[in-house]
């Protein structure tokens, strides 16, 4: 019988599709229009000690693929969380699970250390690789001794499931990886958005307010799964692969590349109802292909010959 | 309360060059939509273009719904292309609603070029509950009248066209001064309502021209880029007073704002 349960260390999600982080608000804006429980789980807008205004306007910019933001980490804070939407999601049949944006390693405990307290968290991603704010944000996840000493402190003081969310803005991800995991992480969530930037030439001015956003989308999938590939290569917990998801074939792609599970960003804004369509797309594939579990395609990348054109598969 | 809605093409007409109508039976959407509000559009079943489009939510008879919008890009071309029969996939209704004051003696209603689709449901809608409004319209040309000749809105329209024509010549702020002084004159001045939607030049000129806290209502639709259209990916933000924040999300907050909340981007 296959099933899509897949299990994330101690995590078990009923499905391996799982909500981004910014793609998904808090969990309640969507689902007047799609079932949360499709999601195996799903991450909340990145979190922050208090109410956080956002950058200025404009904060997204649609290119030729794909989408570049600089919302700046627009939130509501971590009381306004616990206080007004908490109790509202934990009656959802799906995992919640916290992502956490700060400034600096005590922002992340305060944080934490008040999420500790109630009940209806499932675990935290720690975001250290937002590209868009000045401070803390990806340059934790550029330094392989902050990763780990950040993750340490986290992991200090809760025992929930925590991943670390790492950006892909540098030449490797390999010593982030080792030092997430090092730092006491149950998983990676690879990747966050990529850098880029989009210019008028008409009035020459920068389409993002910041000059330079996060870009995301389909044409970020190579990317991606470069980076899962890596991240399986270097350690041993398992990895979320996110980047560019619109279909199921992307979803079995990640998983060979070695992740086991992914979680779908960009694309929800378009399809809401694609955590379905995917689920549906995955259950068929597995019966077809007499698949059991999606965790026995993890990291099966074929790496003694490429896929050649024409040839037999 | 928004619906996902694979709504059927009835007709989709270009009714002026650059400038279409398209007619979609929605059940669902125009059973509680409002004026003001808009829909967010999959122009494609595919991820090409990446995003949902925005557009206003026309004028509503009965199950029907009118979308009228002008070809800029990708998303706009692609409408453009549907046939009769057709289905897409509509997010809505989405957005606050324009605020309506039934004890409003008079609405004045101003659109500047596509702002005016949501200015005639909310003139249809203003009528239909028997309220009086005046409608008027600012744009370049007539070849930008978001309207077909043979609309009858056109005949209830007071068009000012800033090239002339067989129209009014010059800007739409001017009938505007020119009804004010008159509702001040008449002493009505305090149980008016006003409502625009246009490009920020038309708004800013609204802000000088309409003196604060005089008139029952004052009203804008803004538009800017967006992601989701349901206030989840904070992308939609503009400058406003009246939140926690100095932003506010066109797409949940808005798109309808004061009109002297609101920052024209310099
Ligand atoms: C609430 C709201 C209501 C609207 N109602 C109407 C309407 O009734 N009629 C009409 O003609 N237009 C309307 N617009 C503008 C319309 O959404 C854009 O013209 C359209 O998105 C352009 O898409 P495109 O792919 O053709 O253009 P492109 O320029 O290729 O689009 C590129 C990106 O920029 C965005 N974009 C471009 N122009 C605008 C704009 N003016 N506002 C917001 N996003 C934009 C697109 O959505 C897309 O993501 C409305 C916008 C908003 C926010
Ligand atoms: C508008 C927007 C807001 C985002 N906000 C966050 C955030 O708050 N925290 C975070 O960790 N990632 C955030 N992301 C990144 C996504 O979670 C995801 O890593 C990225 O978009 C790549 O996936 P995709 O290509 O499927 O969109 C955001 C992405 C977008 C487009
Ligand atoms: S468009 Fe996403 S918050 Fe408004």
């Amino acid at each position: 019988m296959s099933t899509l349960n897949v299990s994330l260390g101690s995590l078990q999600l009923s499905s391996p599709i799982m909500a981004a982080s910014g793609c998904y608000g808090y969990g309640l804006e969507y689902a007047d229009v799609a079932n949360p429980s499709h999601l195996g789980g799903f991450i909340t807008k990145s979190i922050s000690p208090e109410r956080w205004k956002g950058n200025p306007p404009p904060r997204l910019a649609e290119t030729e693929f794909g989408l570049l933001n600089s919302i700046g980490l627009a939130n509501m804070g971590v009381d306004a969380f616990i206080q007004d939407v908490l109790p509202r999601i934990t009656n959802f049949d799906t995992k919640v699970i916290v992502s956490v944006a700060c400034k600096v390693m005590e922002e992340y405990e305060l944080v934490v250390r008040k999420l500790e307290e109630v009940e209806g968290v499932d675990g935290y991603e720690l975001n250290i690789s937002c590209p868009n704010v000045k401070e803390g944000g990806m340059a934790f996840s550029q330094n392989p001794k902050l990763t780990e000493e950040l993750v340490s402190r986290v992991r200090a003081i809760s025992n929930r499931w925590i991943t670390a969310k790492l950006t892909p803005n540098t030449a490797s991800i390999k010593s982030a990886c080792q030092a997430a995991e090092q730092g006491g992480a149950n998983a990676l969530s690879l990747i966050n958005t990529i850098v880029g930037m989009a210019v008028d030439y008409k009035s020459r001015r920068p389409k993002l307010a910041t000059l330079t956003g996060g870009y995301s989308g389909p044409p970020i999938k190579p990317v991606a799964l470069a980076r899962v590939w890596e991240g399986y290569n270097a350690v041993d917990i398992p990895i979320v692969g996110i980047g560019g998801i619109v279909s199921w074939q992307d979803v079995v792609e990640f998983f060979i590349v070695g992740a086991s599970a992914v979680q779908v960003g960009s694309a929800l804004y378009t399809n809401p109802g694609l955590p379905a369509e995917l689920n549906q797309g995955l259950l068929d594939y597995m019966k077809s292909e007499r698949i059991d579990s999606l965790s026995e395609l993890t990291g099966t990348l074929k790496t003694d010959q490429p896929f050649q054109v024409g040839a037999p598969v | 309360m928004r619906f996902l809605e694979d709504a059927t093409v009835l007709r989709n007409t270009e009714i002026r060059p650059g400038i279409w109508s398209m007619w979609v039976e929605a059940p669902l959407i125009t059973d509680i939509s409002r004026p003001g509000q808009f829909v967010h559009i999959r122009v494609d079943n595919q991820y090409l273009p990446l995003l949902r489009r925005p557009l206003s939510i026309g004028r509503v008879h009965e199950t029907e719904m009118e979308l009228v919008w002008r070809v800029i890009g990708k998303g706009t071309a692609h409408l453009a292309r549907l046939k009769s029969g057709e289905t897409i996939n509509l997010l809505g209704p989405t957005g606050e609603p324009f605020k309506i004051d039934k004890s409003s003696e008079m609405n004045l209603l101003v659109g500047g070029g596509l702002g005016l689709p949501p200015m005639v449901y909310l003139f249809e809608h203003l009528k239909e509950a028997g309220l009086n409004a005046k409608l008027l319209l600012g744009v370049k040309n007539e070849g930008a009248i978001p309207l077909a000749d043979s609309d009858t809105i056109l005949t209830e329209t007071e068009v000012i066209a800033e090239e002339g024509g067989k129209f009014r010549h010059g800007l739409v702020t001017e009938p505007v001064v020119e009804y004010l002084e008159q509702f001040e004159k008449a002493g009505i001045s305090e149980h008016v309502s006003i409502y625009i939607c246009g490009p920020w030049g038309m708004i800013a000129a609204m802000q000088k021209v309409v003196p604060e806290g005089k008139y029952k209502i004052t009203q804008v639709s803004l538009e800017q880029q967006m992601g989701c259209g349901v206030g989840v990916c904070q992308g939609c933000a503009v400058k406003a007073d009246g939140g926690e924040t100095p932003y506010r999300l066109v797409c949940t907050d808005g798109p309808v704002f004061d009109l002297f909340e609101v920052e024209a981007p310099k």
